[in-house]
């Protein structure tokens, strides 16, 4: 229960924590400062997401909507003179209401209507967000969004606000590494593997899934804040599904059974858009058009054949396998844990399917 | 003993519990008492509707007409979750393990009905979510001492032979300390040995204090450790009395035993 005091188990955590502190630093790396914020405020979102359909197995395809609201609602409510600090738990209330009012009928169902109500209710904010250019801008932009200052530092330099968005990150990552080992975590295990079992035991099916969905769509929403005073100003099409899928593909290309999937997921899909458009556009000579979504969904239809828990849990199974040798130090990988047999789930809809129970990371 | 029995209020009592499927009548306006303190057994033929009688009274299924008492509450039409709590656990007949965690983390989740710990205070590994946490592996610790898995603990559910698995749902939903216990087919597919033992368990069980309903197929067992027993027989009770008073109604041994000797 107590992993945290395991030294082998601190090892991803004290790793991640090393890379982001010296990331922005290394040679080569420091001019991607810019990209590496964005990674980070993406990789809340793809934690988030990841708890969803790793843990609850329901498949979001509106989690730009959840993040489009957090940042319009920090844009609109900042601009209109309050501090962005008040701004954030505007939009985390608004957006985990609305997450409420849409799951909690649809949690009632047994089945993957999420999937379709998301993909409805991104539609409808993304239409939302266009259509209402007295206050968002619409198609113009909402541009002027004032920068995050707190106690007169101001978060106006790539590397200040790098460093603010991965302490963030950092802590959703703990956070949602001790849900997964907790009560609620166990129980939504217990959902998966036999739902009618985990109800007569007293686990309130309907109510968990339904809270994992909104802790979901509030990460959502804490990230879209973080980016609008980040980006200072916001046009629609961030917020369209384009973004829902590659949220979807960042999970499940990283993994969902571990909290490092989605930020390894998030880190890959956002690092690899801009370099596959360059090469695109030299190939191509000129448009280039959006080759990343051919990519992307040639990457989630290779993972779902050959690596369908995602990379994390992947390279876990490589390294449990030279669990003699330890781990290299400084890698994103998980640590070694003793071996278990590692059985074959699908990242979408799976949760975690090692019978050890123990998270690769 | 007996009279202390009958004095007794029920602990769970149906009247006219009644489910439909489509145009079949799968459990007839059943009238049926459990006495607390006692094992009870319900035996009938296959399809004579015992498997959704357990369905009804866990709340896996809302009774079409008719109505369960548990203790003071009436819980038909309340959630399996909801009825969990108020102290009624079950098993399944066809095994409902977690086979996507280990033998202890199974009996674990049995504890969920009795803990609070919720999202945030587990996301912030408070001291009172971790305190709790700790005390329900003890306790889960314990029940699988209870039905002799303890040396298993840290295996995976899904690796335990078929007799261990149901000794582990079993002790998972004991872990819930339910005041009422409903066994499906606890004794199906055990060896010889393995229901000695499961009779034992049982005898230990009803003697902790913890009422007992259970639907089993095999005589023997049900001859020898339950106080009272109840015959289903296409959905409606056919008998109800002692294990002695059973073997030897004429009804019973027509619907059901088929011949004298087939007790």
């Amino acid at each position: 229960m107590s992993k945290l005091a395991h030294p082998s188990s601190l090892l991803p955590y004290g790793s991640l924590l090393l890379l982001v502190l010296v990331a922005p630093h290394l040679p080569g790396i420091r001019s991607f400062r810019h990209e590496l914020v964005l990674v980070g405020i993406l990789a809340i979102v793809a934690i988030g997401l990841g708890l969803l359909m790793g843990y609850a197995g329901q498949v979001s395809l509106g989690h730009a909507a959840f993040y489009g609201l957090g940042a319009y609602t920090s844009g609109v409510v900042s601009k209109a003179g309050l501090h962005p600090l008040v701004a954030l738990p505007i939009g985390l209330l608004l957006t985990g209401t609305l997450a409420y009012v849409v799951a909690r009928p649809i949690f009632r169902l047994h089945g993957h209507y999420l999937a379709m109500a998301t993909l409805g209710l991104g539609v409808i904010v993304f239409t939302l967000i266009r259509q209402l250019e007295p206050i968002t801008g619409g198609q113009h932009s909402l541009i002027d969004i004032p920068r995050l200052e707190v106690a007169g530092f101001r978060f106006d330099t790539d590397l200040s606000y790098y460093y603010l968005v991965w302490a963030c990150t950092c802590a959703v990552v703990l956070t949602g590494r001790n849900l997964i080992d907790s009560r609620s975590g166990l129980a939504l295990r217990a959902i998966h593997g036999s739902e009618v079992a985990a109800e007569s035991l007293g686990v309130d099916t309907t109510g968990t899934k339904v809270k994992v969905f909104v802790l979901s769509a509030v990460l959502g929403s804490l990230a879209g804040s973080l980016y609008a005073h980040f980006s200072t100003v916001l046009t629609p099409h961030t917020f369209g599904l384009e973004l829902s899928i590659q949220l979807v593909v960042m999970v499940v290309l990283g993994g969902s059974e571990s909290v490092f999937g989605p930020v390894l997921g998030a880190a890959l899909v956002t690092l690899l858009t801009p370099i596959m458009r360059e090469m695109s556009r030299q190939i191509t000579g000129g448009s280039g058009g959006q080759v990343e979504i051919v990519v992307f969904g040639l990457i989630l239809m290779l993972m779902m054949v050959f690596l369908p828990r995602g990379l994390v849990p992947g390279l876990a199974a490589l390294f449990r396998r030279r669990a003699a040798a330890p781990a290299p130090i400084g890698t994103l990988g998980p640590a070694p844990v003793p071996a278990g047999q590692a059985v074959e789930t699908g990242a979408l809809g799976a949760v975690r399917a090692d019978p050890t129970g123990r998270e690769p990371g | 003993m007996a009279a202390v029995a009958v004095a007794a209020p029920p602990l769970l009592e149906t009247r006219g519990l009644t489910r439909v499927f489509g145009g079949l009548v799968a459990v007839s306006a059943v009238d049926q008492a459990v006495r607390a303190g006692t094992i009870h057994a319900i035996i009938g033929p296959n399809g004579a509707g015992k498997t959704t009688l357990f369905n009804l009274l866990s709340g896996v299924l809302p009774p079409t007409r008719g109505e369960i008492r548990f203790g003071d509450a009436r819980i038909d039409g309340r959630l399996p979750h909801q009825i969990c709590r108020l102290g009624l656990a079950r098993t399944f007949q066809n095994l409902q393990i977690f086979a996507n965690m280990t033998v202890l983390e199974n009996v674990i989740v049995g504890r969920h009905g009795r803990s609070s710990a919720g999202f945030l205070s587990a996301m912030l590994r408070l001291p009172a979510a971790r305190a709790e946490a700790q005390a329900a592996c003890t306790v889960a610790l314990s029940w699988l001492d209870f039905v002799g898995l303890a040396p298993r603990a840290d295996d995976p559910a899904g690796s335990l032979p078929y007799g261990q698995q149901r000794l582990l749902e079993l002790a998972r939903a004991l872990a819930a300390e339910p005041t009422l216990l409903l066994l499906d087919e606890p004794a199906a597919g055990l060896l010889g040995r393995e229901k000695d033992n499961l009779a034992d368990l049982l005898a230990r069980i009803r003697s902790s204090g913890v009422t007992v309903l259970l639907v089993e197929h095999d005589m023997g067992l049900v001859m020898s450790v339950a106080d009272r027993v109840t015959v289903l027989n296409y959905g409606k009770k056919l008998f109800e009395g002692s294990p002695d008073e059973v073997q030897a109604d004429p009804d019973v041994v027509v619907a059901y035993l088929g011949a004298p000797e087939g007790a």
